[in-house]
């Protein structure tokens, strides 16, 4: 069973990468007016579920979720033989991770899912913003999650 | 228009009143120079640079020298602006509005330049009031500096520097230090999701490894509507010849925003029961005890 790290977990995996080029500081002076934002697209995205992932169990303290697996090419006899092909993955989401997923019900923007996440945990925008973003980034690469993009405005 | 609500924020002993809904997304430790980048929920708004400069700089010449450096980027209605002792350019980069600004900070010996960018058309209200209140952060009356910055309002010994600072959502830690004398403040969020043991026993936990308490110095306060737990003692670095040093650290939760404010300071300035170089808020931790 994978256990995907938690949105705050996802968060400081994210503000680690990015930490490096916080900090450092610009040789020259500021004529160089700051980075475009990047974050806008995302914002306007909608997450949707993959119909395809089951959640088994919800007891309140964490989601199940079974995600079937397609077969790679590769994975036929003699290989299969020796390692067995499972078709679905569970993945057991904790607690934070698991509101993220019940936020994303197809209707919400990725905006509006930030700001519901800030508003239960007490956190900042962009507090917020860094941890669901990484996390619903790692949902999709699971396969858990698909992203729509919107219209940015 | 509407005046948003400001919070003041100070950062390398410059302070600043932005806007509630701007936060500090880049930073720069650096003292000589360096940048902070602020932005909205959408977009940055405000880049805020530093540099250590000998003397004022010949203002006419560097903007001429950026009006046409910009030109050539392909600035666009480009004009000259001043705004009390600020001086700058305006005009459009890509299609965007944008002001920049310069002024000579002389208890600093800094020059600092700011960036705005509108995403709309230019609110000349919201600019005189940033530009307005960025000025230099005194001491404090015992020479302490004050830095505010990621939901923290320190109070650092006169001396020290910011040598590492780590913001991750919901985790905001900032390390000053010089020679044997070192503070450390922390701002933790997510609490009920991590903390699983009171707020003394962890602040026991998260000690240094060379700390040793007190008999007598853990104690826990009221301050206010918060619960403070302390513990002071000393630390000896090195086995034989090390030094003893006073250390004192303490850590509540917030009730106003729920986060977990801790500091850890060690030497001769932390040897003061009333000194408390972190607050929170203003109805509970206040810098003296």
């Amino acid at each position: 069973m994978r256990k995907p790290p938690s949105p705050r977990a996802a968060g400081r995996q994210a503000s680690k990468a990015a930490r490096a080029r916080n900090l450092r500081t610009p040789d020259t002076a500021s004529d160089a007016a700051p980075e475009p934002a990047d974050w806008l697209p995302t914002l306007r995205a909608i997450p949707r579920r993959n119909l395809a992932a089951q959640a088994t169990a919800d007891d309140g303290a964490g989601v199940c979720l079974r995600v079937r697996q397609q077969r790679p090419s590769f994975m036929k006899p003699p290989l299969s033989w020796i390692v067995p092909f499972k078709d679905t993955k569970v993945h057991q989401l904790d607690e934070l991770g698991s509101d993220v997923w019940r936020m994303c019900d197809g209707h919400r923007h990725v905006e509006a899912v930030i700001d519901a996440f800030a508003a239960r945990y007490s956190l900042s925008f962009h507090e917020a913003r860094v941890a669901v973003t990484s996390y619903l980034r790692l949902l999709v690469q699971r396969g858990i999650l698909a992203v729509e993009l919107g219209q940015a405005t | 228009m509407m005046t948003p609500t400001m919070r003041t924020w100070i950062w390398r002993h410059l302070a600043v009143e932005l806007p509630d809904e701007w936060e500090m997304l880049q930073f720069s430790r650096d003292r000589a120079a360096g940048r902070c980048a602020f932005a909205d929920r959408y977009r940055f708004r405000l880049e805020l640079s530093w540099r250590q400069v000998a003397g004022p700089p010949d203002f006419e010449r560097m903007l001429h020298d950026y009006e046409a450096r910009l030109t050539e980027r392909g600035m666009t209605d480009g004009r000259r602006v001043q705004r009390g002792a600020w001086r700058g350019l305006s005009g459009r980069l890509g299609g965007q509005p944008m002001t920049r600004y310069g002024i000579h900070v002389p208890g600093e010996a800094c020059l600092v330049e700011t960036v705005f960018i509108w995403p709309g058309a230019v609110d000349p209200v919201l600019e005189k009031n940033i530009l307005g209140s960025l000025c230099e952060a005194p001491p404090e009356a015992d020479g302490d500096r004050r830095w505010r910055a990621f939901g923290l309002d320190m109070r650092v010994p006169a001396g020290l520097e910011l040598t590492d600072l780590t913001v991750q959502p919901a985790h905001a830690e900032a390390h000053f230090a010089k020679g044997r004398t070192d503070v450390r403040f922390a701002r933790r969020g997510l609490v009920p999701t991590w903390l699983r043991t009171p707020v003394d026993a962890w602040l026991r936990h998260g000690l240094p490894s060379d700390a040793r308490p007190a008999p007598a110095g853990t104690r826990s306060l009221a301050c206010g509507t918060h619960a403070v737990a302390q513990i002071s003692g000393l630390r000896r670095t090195g086995r034989v010849f090390g030094k003893v040093r006073p250390f004192r650290a303490e850590a509540w939760i917030c009730p106003s925003d729920g986060r977990l404010y801790s500091w850890i300071g060690t030497g001769d300035p932390f040897d003061h029961a009333a000194r408390r170089p972190l607050a929170c808020c203003a109805e509970g931790v206040t810098p003296d005890a």
